[in-house]
Protein backbone atom coordinates (compact mmCIF):
# COMPACT_ATOMS: atom_id res chain seq x y z
CA UNK A 1 0.00 0.00 0.00
CA UNK A 2 1.10 3.48 -0.86
CA UNK A 3 2.56 5.70 2.26
CA UNK A 4 0.53 8.54 3.34
CA UNK A 5 0.52 11.26 1.74
CA UNK A 6 0.80 13.99 4.46
CA UNK A 7 3.13 11.79 6.57
CA UNK A 8 5.99 13.71 6.38
CA UNK A 9 4.07 17.43 7.77
CA UNK A 10 2.40 18.20 11.34
CA UNK A 11 0.96 21.35 13.27
CA UNK A 12 2.89 22.08 15.74
CA UNK A 13 1.36 25.94 16.85
CA UNK A 14 -1.92 27.50 16.61
CA UNK A 15 -3.05 30.90 18.45
CA UNK A 16 -6.76 32.74 18.11
CA UNK A 17 -6.73 36.33 19.95
CA UNK A 18 -10.44 36.70 21.88
CA UNK A 19 -13.39 36.33 19.42
CA UNK A 20 -16.28 39.25 19.86
CA UNK A 21 -19.16 41.12 17.79
CA UNK A 22 -16.80 44.10 17.73
CA UNK A 23 -13.39 44.13 19.48
CA UNK A 24 -12.89 47.90 20.25
CA UNK A 25 -9.73 50.00 19.30
CA UNK A 26 -8.55 46.63 16.95
CA UNK A 27 -8.27 46.24 13.41
CA UNK A 28 -7.13 43.43 10.68
CA UNK A 29 -3.37 44.25 11.30
CA UNK A 30 -3.49 44.68 14.83
CA UNK A 31 -4.87 41.53 15.43
CA UNK A 32 -2.39 39.99 12.84
CA UNK A 33 0.41 41.50 14.77
CA UNK A 34 -0.80 39.85 17.92
CA UNK A 35 -1.09 36.23 15.81
CA UNK A 36 2.60 36.22 14.14
CA UNK A 37 3.87 37.38 17.25
CA UNK A 38 2.19 34.32 19.51
CA UNK A 39 2.87 32.33 17.08
CA UNK A 40 6.65 32.86 16.89
CA UNK A 41 6.85 32.45 20.74
CA UNK A 42 5.14 29.43 20.91
CA UNK A 43 6.97 27.42 18.79
CA UNK A 44 10.22 29.09 19.90
CA UNK A 45 10.68 30.07 16.14
CA UNK A 46 12.21 33.64 14.62
CA UNK A 47 10.75 34.92 11.45
CA UNK A 48 13.89 33.78 9.64
CA UNK A 49 12.74 30.24 10.23
CA UNK A 50 9.25 30.87 8.64
CA UNK A 51 10.18 30.23 5.04
CA UNK A 52 6.63 30.30 3.41
CA UNK A 53 3.37 32.34 4.37
CA UNK A 54 -0.21 32.20 3.61
CA UNK A 55 -1.80 35.73 5.29
CA UNK A 56 -4.52 37.49 4.38
CA UNK A 57 -7.02 39.94 6.33
CA UNK A 58 -10.54 40.64 5.12
CA UNK A 59 -11.13 44.63 5.56
CA UNK A 60 -7.94 45.78 4.75
CA UNK A 61 -7.84 42.92 1.73
CA UNK A 62 -4.49 42.38 2.54
CA UNK A 63 -3.03 39.39 0.28
CA UNK A 64 -0.68 36.82 0.91
CA UNK A 65 2.28 38.31 -1.18
CA UNK A 66 0.81 41.75 0.76
CA UNK A 67 1.81 40.42 3.63
CA UNK A 68 5.33 38.89 2.72
CA UNK A 69 6.67 42.18 3.51
CA UNK A 70 5.53 41.65 7.50
CA UNK A 71 7.98 38.99 8.04
CA UNK A 72 10.78 40.75 6.58
CA UNK A 73 11.44 40.93 2.53
CA UNK A 74 13.54 37.39 2.39
CA UNK A 75 12.81 34.90 -0.09
CA UNK A 76 10.21 33.11 1.05
CA UNK A 77 7.45 30.46 -0.43
CA UNK A 78 3.79 32.53 -0.64
CA UNK A 79 0.25 30.13 -0.49
CA UNK A 80 -2.30 31.82 -2.78
CA UNK A 81 -5.75 32.91 -1.48
CA UNK A 82 -6.79 29.41 -0.43
CA UNK A 83 -9.02 29.84 2.54
CA UNK A 84 -8.80 27.49 5.67
CA UNK A 85 -8.73 23.93 5.06
CA UNK A 86 -7.87 24.67 1.48
CA UNK A 87 -4.78 27.03 2.57
CA UNK A 88 -3.34 23.92 5.00
CA UNK A 89 -3.75 21.30 2.33
CA UNK A 90 -1.44 23.48 0.02
CA UNK A 91 0.56 24.56 2.63
CA UNK A 92 1.04 21.20 2.94
CA UNK A 93 1.75 20.28 -0.61
CA UNK A 94 4.49 23.06 -0.67
CA UNK A 95 6.14 21.19 2.36
CA UNK A 96 5.52 17.58 0.77
CA UNK A 97 7.23 18.79 -2.45
CA UNK A 98 9.92 20.58 -0.82
CA UNK A 99 9.11 23.88 -1.78
CA UNK A 100 9.36 25.08 1.42
CA UNK A 101 9.86 23.95 5.31
CA UNK A 102 8.07 25.91 7.70
CA UNK A 103 4.74 27.55 6.64
CA UNK A 104 2.66 30.31 8.72
CA UNK A 105 -0.99 30.68 7.91
CA UNK A 106 -3.42 33.23 9.32
CA UNK A 107 -6.10 35.33 8.55
CA UNK A 108 -8.20 38.16 10.46
CA UNK A 109 -11.14 40.37 10.05
CA UNK A 110 -12.02 43.26 12.34
CA UNK A 111 -14.72 46.83 11.59
CA UNK A 112 -16.77 45.57 8.40
CA UNK A 113 -20.40 44.73 9.37
CA UNK A 114 -22.00 48.15 10.28
CA UNK A 115 -25.29 47.87 8.76
CA UNK A 116 -28.24 46.27 10.83
CA UNK A 117 -31.01 46.93 8.28
CA UNK A 118 -29.72 44.39 6.06
CA UNK A 119 -27.93 40.87 5.93
CA UNK A 120 -24.05 41.05 6.70
CA UNK A 121 -22.46 41.97 3.12
CA UNK A 122 -20.64 38.68 2.66
CA UNK A 123 -23.92 37.03 2.80
CA UNK A 124 -25.63 38.63 -0.06
CA UNK A 125 -25.36 37.20 -3.27
CA UNK A 126 -24.32 39.62 -6.07
CA UNK A 127 -25.27 36.86 -8.85
CA UNK A 128 -28.37 38.42 -11.55
CA UNK A 129 -30.48 34.72 -10.42
CA UNK A 130 -30.01 35.17 -7.32
CA UNK A 131 -30.36 38.42 -5.68
CA UNK A 132 -33.13 39.68 -7.85
CA UNK A 133 -35.31 37.16 -5.50
CA UNK A 134 -33.77 38.02 -2.45
CA UNK A 135 -31.93 35.28 -1.86
CA UNK A 136 -28.77 35.38 0.68
CA UNK A 137 -26.47 32.63 2.77
CA UNK A 138 -29.16 31.15 5.44
CA UNK A 139 -32.20 31.43 2.49
CA UNK A 140 -29.71 29.23 0.41
CA UNK A 141 -29.15 26.51 3.01
CA UNK A 142 -32.75 26.54 4.22
CA UNK A 143 -33.79 25.26 0.60
CA UNK A 144 -31.26 22.30 1.57
CA UNK A 145 -32.92 21.76 4.91
CA UNK A 146 -36.76 21.97 3.77
CA UNK A 147 -35.96 19.76 0.74
CA UNK A 148 -34.08 17.36 3.60
CA UNK A 149 -37.07 17.80 5.85
CA UNK A 150 -40.01 17.05 3.23
CA UNK A 151 -37.94 13.95 1.84
CA UNK A 152 -37.23 12.32 5.07
CA UNK A 153 -39.36 13.66 8.02
CA UNK A 154 -36.30 15.16 10.07
CA UNK A 155 -38.20 17.29 12.38
CA UNK A 156 -36.90 20.82 13.67
CA UNK A 157 -36.38 19.42 16.76
CA UNK A 158 -33.62 17.93 15.59
CA UNK A 159 -31.79 21.06 14.12
CA UNK A 160 -32.50 22.94 17.34
CA UNK A 161 -30.54 20.18 19.45
CA UNK A 162 -27.28 20.30 17.10
CA UNK A 163 -27.63 24.50 17.42
CA UNK A 164 -28.26 24.02 21.43
CA UNK A 165 -25.24 21.61 21.83
CA UNK A 166 -22.56 23.94 19.62
CA UNK A 167 -24.15 26.96 21.41
CA UNK A 168 -23.87 25.42 24.68
CA UNK A 169 -20.08 24.53 23.91
CA UNK A 170 -19.29 28.81 23.26
CA UNK A 171 -20.64 29.38 27.04
CA UNK A 172 -17.61 27.34 28.00
CA UNK A 173 -14.99 28.64 25.81
CA UNK A 174 -13.29 32.18 26.89
CA UNK A 175 -12.60 33.14 23.85
CA UNK A 176 -15.48 32.57 22.08
CA UNK A 177 -18.36 35.39 21.03
CA UNK A 178 -20.80 33.79 23.77
CA UNK A 179 -18.37 32.84 25.99
CA UNK A 180 -20.02 33.11 29.62
CA UNK A 181 -23.69 33.64 27.84
CA UNK A 182 -25.21 30.63 29.09
CA UNK A 183 -26.43 27.35 27.99
CA UNK A 184 -28.74 27.18 25.49
CA UNK A 185 -31.54 24.41 25.18
CA UNK A 186 -33.36 23.54 22.11
CA UNK A 187 -36.25 25.15 23.46
CA UNK A 188 -34.99 28.26 23.33
CA UNK A 189 -33.88 28.06 19.63
CA UNK A 190 -37.18 26.93 18.81
CA UNK A 191 -38.88 30.14 20.86
CA UNK A 192 -35.58 32.46 18.93
CA UNK A 193 -37.39 34.18 15.68
CA UNK A 194 -37.73 32.52 12.42
CA UNK A 195 -34.62 33.99 10.17
CA UNK A 196 -35.85 31.98 6.81
CA UNK A 197 -38.02 28.51 7.50
CA UNK A 198 -37.05 26.20 8.87
CA UNK A 199 -34.32 28.03 10.32
CA UNK A 200 -34.48 29.98 13.68
CA UNK A 201 -32.29 32.88 14.77
CA UNK A 202 -30.39 30.39 16.89
CA UNK A 203 -29.79 27.84 14.61
CA UNK A 204 -27.64 30.44 12.15
CA UNK A 205 -24.23 31.36 12.58
CA UNK A 206 -23.66 34.86 14.38
CA UNK A 207 -20.77 37.59 12.80
CA UNK A 208 -17.46 38.11 14.53
CA UNK A 209 -14.15 40.04 14.73
CA UNK A 210 -11.12 37.93 15.40
CA UNK A 211 -7.44 36.65 13.81
CA UNK A 212 -5.52 33.28 14.22
CA UNK A 213 -3.36 30.94 12.90
CA UNK A 214 -0.81 28.21 12.69
CA UNK A 215 2.21 26.90 11.97
CA UNK A 216 2.99 24.03 9.72
CA UNK A 217 6.52 22.01 9.27
CA UNK A 218 7.83 18.75 8.41
CA UNK A 219 7.34 16.14 10.54
CA UNK A 220 10.88 15.63 11.35
CA UNK A 221 11.18 19.41 12.49
CA UNK A 222 8.65 18.95 14.34
CA UNK A 223 10.24 16.33 16.14
CA UNK A 224 13.31 18.58 17.06
CA UNK A 225 11.18 20.81 18.08
CA UNK A 226 9.42 21.20 22.00
CA UNK A 227 5.89 21.66 20.87
CA UNK A 228 2.96 19.20 20.31
CA UNK A 229 2.91 17.82 16.48
CA UNK A 230 -0.65 17.13 15.29
CA UNK A 231 -0.44 15.16 11.93
CA UNK A 232 -2.72 15.28 8.66
CA UNK A 233 -3.45 12.06 7.64
CA UNK A 234 -5.88 13.07 5.12
CA UNK A 235 -7.82 15.70 3.16
CA UNK A 236 -9.95 16.29 0.26
CA UNK A 237 -11.76 18.74 -1.43
CA UNK A 238 -15.04 19.10 -3.28
CA UNK A 239 -16.32 22.05 -5.34
CA UNK A 240 -18.84 22.33 -7.82
CA UNK A 241 -18.90 25.77 -9.24
CA UNK A 242 -19.65 29.19 -7.33
CA UNK A 243 -21.50 29.34 -4.58
CA UNK A 244 -24.90 30.98 -4.52
CA UNK A 245 -25.20 31.88 -8.10
CA UNK A 246 -27.51 28.59 -9.17
CA UNK A 247 -30.22 27.01 -6.91
CA UNK A 248 -28.94 24.73 -4.82
CA UNK A 249 -30.62 21.47 -5.41
CA UNK A 250 -30.72 18.97 -3.19
CA UNK A 251 -30.08 15.74 -5.43
CA UNK A 252 -26.70 17.49 -6.57
CA UNK A 253 -25.43 19.05 -3.30
CA UNK A 254 -26.82 17.45 -0.25
CA UNK A 255 -23.86 14.51 -0.69
CA UNK A 256 -21.11 17.52 -1.37
CA UNK A 257 -18.01 16.15 0.75
CA UNK A 258 -18.84 13.19 -0.01
CA UNK A 259 -16.28 12.38 -2.32
CA UNK A 260 -13.42 14.36 -0.35
CA UNK A 261 -13.96 12.58 3.01
CA UNK A 262 -14.13 9.10 0.90
CA UNK A 263 -10.27 10.50 -0.38
CA UNK A 264 -9.49 11.43 3.16
CA UNK A 265 -10.77 8.33 4.94
CA UNK A 266 -8.88 5.94 2.58
CA UNK A 267 -5.69 8.44 2.93
CA UNK A 268 -5.95 7.82 6.65
CA UNK A 269 -6.63 4.17 6.81
CA UNK A 270 -9.54 4.97 8.84
CA UNK A 271 -13.26 4.91 8.91
CA UNK A 272 -15.91 7.46 10.49
CA UNK A 273 -16.57 5.97 13.37
CA UNK A 274 -12.62 5.80 14.21
CA UNK A 275 -13.49 9.93 14.87
CA UNK A 276 -12.86 10.92 18.25
CA UNK A 277 -13.57 14.81 17.63
CA UNK A 278 -15.95 15.87 14.33
CA UNK A 279 -15.09 19.49 13.93
CA UNK A 280 -17.70 20.33 11.43
CA UNK A 281 -18.81 23.71 9.82
CA UNK A 282 -21.50 24.99 11.02
CA UNK A 283 -22.70 27.70 8.78
CA UNK A 284 -26.41 26.35 10.23
CA UNK A 285 -27.62 23.66 12.45
CA UNK A 286 -28.92 21.78 9.78
CA UNK A 287 -25.43 21.04 8.33
CA UNK A 288 -24.13 18.69 11.05
CA UNK A 289 -27.54 16.29 10.33
CA UNK A 290 -25.85 16.38 6.68
CA UNK A 291 -22.75 15.85 7.47
CA UNK A 292 -22.64 13.04 9.18
CA UNK A 293 -25.20 11.41 6.21
CA UNK A 294 -22.87 12.26 3.70
CA UNK A 295 -19.32 11.11 5.32
CA UNK A 296 -20.89 7.93 5.96
CA UNK A 297 -21.46 7.98 9.98
CA UNK A 298 -24.67 7.32 8.88
CA UNK A 299 -27.12 6.57 6.38
CA UNK A 300 -29.54 9.05 4.17
CA UNK A 301 -32.24 10.39 6.05
CA UNK A 302 -30.70 8.97 9.48
CA UNK A 303 -29.17 11.98 10.57
CA UNK A 304 -31.33 13.37 12.85
CA UNK A 305 -31.45 10.57 14.90
CA UNK A 306 -27.94 10.09 14.79
CA UNK A 307 -27.55 13.23 16.48
CA UNK A 308 -30.16 12.64 19.36
CA UNK A 309 -29.18 11.78 22.74
CA UNK A 310 -26.60 13.09 23.38
CA UNK A 311 -24.11 11.90 21.05
CA UNK A 312 -22.63 14.88 19.39
CA UNK A 313 -22.09 16.27 23.11
CA UNK A 314 -18.66 16.86 24.22
CA UNK A 315 -19.13 13.17 26.49
CA UNK A 316 -20.71 11.83 23.55
CA UNK A 317 -19.48 9.57 21.04
CA UNK A 318 -19.12 12.31 18.08
CA UNK A 319 -18.72 15.53 19.54
CA UNK A 320 -19.40 18.09 17.22
CA UNK A 321 -18.24 22.00 17.04
CA UNK A 322 -16.42 21.83 20.40
CA UNK A 323 -15.44 25.67 20.61
CA UNK A 324 -18.90 26.56 20.17
CA UNK A 325 -17.95 27.05 15.99
CA UNK A 326 -19.85 29.59 13.83
CA UNK A 327 -23.03 29.08 16.05
CA UNK A 328 -20.74 30.35 19.38
CA UNK A 329 -17.37 30.91 19.20
CA UNK A 330 -16.79 33.11 16.16
CA UNK A 331 -17.69 33.62 12.27
CA UNK A 332 -15.37 36.13 10.59
CA UNK A 333 -14.78 36.35 6.98
CA UNK A 334 -12.69 33.18 6.67
CA UNK A 335 -11.00 32.80 10.01
CA UNK A 336 -13.80 30.54 11.04
CA UNK A 337 -13.10 27.92 8.07
CA UNK A 338 -8.90 27.96 9.22
CA UNK A 339 -10.65 28.15 13.05
CA UNK A 340 -12.00 24.02 12.18
CA UNK A 341 -8.38 23.45 12.08
CA UNK A 342 -7.53 25.12 14.91
CA UNK A 343 -9.52 23.23 17.48
CA UNK A 344 -9.12 19.87 16.20
CA UNK A 345 -5.22 20.94 16.63
CA UNK A 346 -6.00 22.22 20.36
CA UNK A 347 -8.49 18.61 20.99
CA UNK A 348 -5.79 16.35 20.00
CA UNK A 349 -2.95 18.02 21.89
CA UNK A 350 -5.03 18.27 24.97
CA UNK A 351 -5.50 22.50 25.24
CA UNK A 352 -8.68 23.13 24.76
CA UNK A 353 -10.31 24.45 28.51
CA UNK A 354 -11.30 22.36 30.47
CA UNK A 355 -15.05 21.53 30.24
CA UNK A 356 -14.14 21.29 26.46
CA UNK A 357 -11.21 18.57 26.45
CA UNK A 358 -12.73 15.64 24.86
CA UNK A 359 -11.55 12.80 26.45
CA UNK A 360 -9.21 10.07 24.27
CA UNK A 361 -8.88 12.62 21.57
CA UNK A 362 -6.86 11.14 19.15
CA UNK A 363 -8.06 11.69 16.01
CA UNK A 364 -10.47 14.81 14.21
CA UNK A 365 -12.10 15.65 11.46
CA UNK A 366 -12.56 19.24 10.26
CA UNK A 367 -14.37 20.51 7.34
CA UNK A 368 -15.35 23.56 5.85
CA UNK A 369 -18.58 24.50 3.51
CA UNK A 370 -21.27 23.27 3.00
CA UNK A 371 -24.45 22.21 0.46
CA UNK A 372 -25.96 25.62 0.41
CA UNK A 373 -22.39 26.69 -0.79
CA UNK A 374 -21.65 23.85 -3.08
CA UNK A 375 -18.01 23.03 -1.74
CA UNK A 376 -17.14 20.95 1.07
CA UNK A 377 -13.60 20.56 2.19
CA UNK A 378 -12.13 18.09 4.58
CA UNK A 379 -9.43 17.26 6.78
CA UNK A 380 -8.15 14.46 9.17
CA UNK A 381 -6.01 14.54 12.21
CA UNK A 382 -4.31 12.43 14.63
CA UNK A 383 -1.90 12.73 17.38
CA UNK A 384 0.50 10.00 15.75
CA UNK A 385 1.34 9.85 11.77
CA UNK A 386 0.17 7.32 9.94
CA UNK A 387 2.95 5.94 7.89
CA UNK A 388 1.69 3.23 5.75
CA UNK B 1 -22.73 40.72 -11.95
CA UNK B 2 -23.13 38.63 -15.18
CA UNK B 3 -22.53 35.55 -14.94
CA UNK B 4 -18.98 35.84 -15.77
CA UNK B 5 -18.27 38.87 -14.10
CA UNK B 6 -15.64 38.59 -11.53
CA UNK B 7 -16.59 41.69 -9.81
CA UNK B 8 -18.11 41.26 -6.35
CA UNK B 9 -18.64 44.57 -5.05
CA UNK B 10 -21.89 44.92 -2.63
CA UNK B 11 -24.55 46.78 -3.16
CA UNK B 12 -24.20 50.06 -1.93
CA UNK B 13 -25.89 51.81 1.43
CA UNK B 14 -28.64 53.45 -1.37
CA UNK B 15 -28.96 50.08 -2.96
CA UNK B 16 -30.99 49.18 0.00
CA UNK B 17 -34.11 50.75 -0.67
CA UNK B 18 -34.33 49.20 -3.73
CA UNK B 19 -35.06 46.01 -5.32
CA UNK B 20 -32.42 44.32 -7.16
CA UNK B 21 -32.78 44.41 -10.71
CA UNK B 22 -30.61 41.68 -13.06
CA UNK B 23 -27.62 43.16 -15.03
CA UNK B 24 -27.78 41.01 -18.11
CA UNK B 25 -25.27 40.10 -20.12
CA UNK B 26 -24.26 39.25 -23.99
CA UNK B 27 -24.78 35.81 -21.92
CA UNK B 28 -27.78 35.83 -19.76
CA UNK B 29 -29.72 38.78 -21.94
CA UNK B 30 -32.10 36.24 -23.90
CA UNK B 31 -33.67 34.90 -20.58
CA UNK B 32 -34.41 38.37 -19.14
CA UNK B 33 -35.68 39.68 -22.79
CA UNK B 34 -37.64 36.96 -23.17
CA UNK B 35 -39.57 37.88 -19.70
CA UNK B 36 -40.62 41.32 -20.90
CA UNK B 37 -42.26 39.76 -23.59
CA UNK B 38 -44.11 37.12 -21.14
CA UNK B 39 -42.31 33.87 -21.96
CA UNK B 40 -39.68 31.93 -19.79
CA UNK B 41 -36.62 31.19 -21.92
CA UNK B 42 -33.84 28.43 -21.41
CA UNK B 43 -31.55 26.91 -23.31
CA UNK B 44 -31.39 23.76 -24.81
CA UNK B 45 -29.02 21.07 -26.52
CA UNK B 46 -29.22 20.33 -29.61
CA UNK B 47 -26.95 17.51 -29.41
CA UNK B 48 -28.37 16.00 -26.46
CA UNK B 49 -31.94 18.04 -25.79
CA UNK B 50 -31.32 18.52 -22.42
CA UNK B 51 -31.86 21.67 -20.82
CA UNK B 52 -29.39 24.28 -19.58
CA UNK B 53 -29.60 27.06 -16.49
CA UNK B 54 -28.46 29.61 -15.61
CA UNK B 55 -27.00 30.33 -19.58
CA UNK B 56 -23.69 28.75 -20.33
CA UNK B 57 -21.06 29.24 -23.08
CA UNK B 58 -21.96 25.34 -24.40
CA UNK B 59 -23.87 22.63 -23.55
CA UNK B 60 -21.94 21.45 -19.75
CA UNK B 61 -23.69 17.51 -20.44
CA UNK B 62 -21.72 17.16 -23.69
CA UNK B 63 -20.04 19.63 -24.30
CA UNK B 64 -20.93 20.95 -27.78
CA UNK B 65 -21.93 24.49 -29.22
CA UNK B 66 -25.66 23.35 -29.72
CA UNK B 67 -27.18 25.58 -27.32
CA UNK B 68 -30.14 27.49 -28.54
CA UNK B 69 -32.59 29.24 -26.79
CA UNK B 70 -36.25 27.56 -26.53
CA UNK B 71 -39.52 28.94 -24.80
CA UNK B 72 -40.71 26.77 -21.80
CA UNK B 73 -44.42 26.40 -20.40
CA UNK B 74 -43.35 27.76 -17.43
CA UNK B 75 -45.12 25.07 -15.71
CA UNK B 76 -43.33 23.12 -12.75
CA UNK B 77 -43.23 22.15 -9.37
CA UNK B 78 -41.69 23.24 -6.16
CA UNK B 79 -38.67 21.63 -5.29
CA UNK B 80 -38.02 23.89 -2.02
CA UNK B 81 -39.06 26.74 -0.40
CA UNK B 82 -38.53 29.00 2.17
CA UNK B 83 -40.42 31.56 4.15
CA UNK B 84 -38.01 34.75 4.70
CA UNK B 85 -38.68 36.82 7.52
CA UNK B 86 -35.02 38.31 7.70
CA UNK B 87 -34.88 40.48 4.14
CA UNK B 88 -31.86 40.62 1.92
CA UNK B 89 -32.15 44.06 2.46
CA UNK B 90 -34.63 46.52 3.58
CA UNK B 91 -36.23 46.43 -0.21
CA UNK B 92 -37.59 43.29 0.51
CA UNK B 93 -40.91 42.97 1.89
CA UNK B 94 -41.23 40.57 4.41
CA UNK B 95 -42.09 37.61 5.05
CA UNK B 96 -41.32 36.51 1.21
CA UNK B 97 -41.35 33.20 -0.39
CA UNK B 98 -37.91 31.75 -1.86
CA UNK B 99 -38.14 28.97 -3.56
CA UNK B 100 -35.87 26.53 -6.20
CA UNK B 101 -38.78 25.47 -9.30
CA UNK B 102 -38.44 22.36 -10.68
CA UNK B 103 -39.86 22.95 -14.41
CA UNK B 104 -41.39 20.41 -16.33
CA UNK B 105 -38.82 20.85 -19.25
CA UNK B 106 -36.54 18.74 -16.61
CA UNK B 107 -34.82 22.54 -15.56
CA UNK B 108 -34.56 24.38 -12.04
CA UNK B 109 -34.37 28.11 -11.59
CA UNK B 110 -34.41 30.02 -8.03
CA UNK B 111 -37.41 32.61 -7.54
CA UNK B 112 -40.59 33.60 -5.90
CA UNK B 113 -43.76 32.41 -5.16
CA UNK B 114 -46.86 35.25 -4.68
CA UNK B 115 -49.24 33.14 -2.34
CA UNK B 116 -51.50 34.56 0.25
CA UNK B 117 -50.39 32.28 2.87
CA UNK B 118 -47.12 30.00 3.22
CA UNK B 119 -49.49 27.15 4.79
CA UNK B 120 -50.78 26.80 1.32
CA UNK B 121 -47.86 25.52 0.01
CA UNK B 122 -45.90 22.21 0.13
CA UNK B 123 -42.73 20.96 -1.77
CA UNK B 124 -44.04 18.98 -5.09
CA UNK B 125 -46.73 21.36 -5.30
CA UNK B 126 -47.52 22.03 -8.72
CA UNK B 127 -46.75 26.05 -9.71
CA UNK B 128 -46.66 28.25 -12.99
CA UNK B 129 -44.69 31.43 -14.18
CA UNK B 130 -45.87 34.97 -13.52
CA UNK B 131 -44.06 38.01 -14.38
CA UNK B 132 -43.58 40.91 -12.52
CA UNK B 133 -42.60 44.22 -13.48
CA UNK B 134 -39.82 45.55 -11.31
CA UNK B 135 -38.21 49.10 -12.72
CA UNK B 136 -36.96 48.52 -16.44
CA UNK B 137 -36.84 45.07 -15.63
CA UNK B 138 -39.21 41.88 -15.19
CA UNK B 139 -38.93 39.33 -12.86
CA UNK B 140 -40.03 35.38 -13.26
CA UNK B 141 -42.19 34.70 -10.25
CA UNK B 142 -44.31 31.72 -9.67
CA UNK B 143 -47.92 30.82 -8.10
CA UNK B 144 -50.06 27.66 -7.42
CA UNK B 145 -51.30 26.67 -10.27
Amino acid sequence: MANNPFQDVAIVATYNTQQARRLEGQDDLSLLSEVIQSLLEQSQLNAEDIDGINISSAVWDLKPREALSMLGGQDRWCGNEFMGIAAVIEAASAIITGQAETIMIACSQAGEYSHSGATAPWTRPSHEFSECFGLYTAAEFALCAQRHMAIYGTPASALAEVAATIRSNGHHHPQAQFYGKGLVSAEQVLASRMVCSPFHLLDCCITSEGAGGLIITTAERARDMDAQAVFIVGAGTDRQGMSYTRAPIWDQCGHVGQRAAKRAFKQAQLQPQDIDVCEFYDPFSFEIIRQFEAFGFCQPGEGADFISDGRIAIDGEFPVATNGGLLSFSHAGTLQMLQKVIVAYEQLSGKMPKPLQVKKANTAMATNGGSGALFCDVMLFANEAITS
Amino acid sequence: MSTWGKSMASPTENAFNTLPEPRPSRLTAPHWDGCKQGKLLAQNCQSCFQYVFPPQPFCPHCITDSLIWQSCTGRGRIYSFTEIHRGQTPAFETPYIAAIIALDEGWHMLSNIIASSVDELSIDQSVKVTFVERGESTIPCFTPA
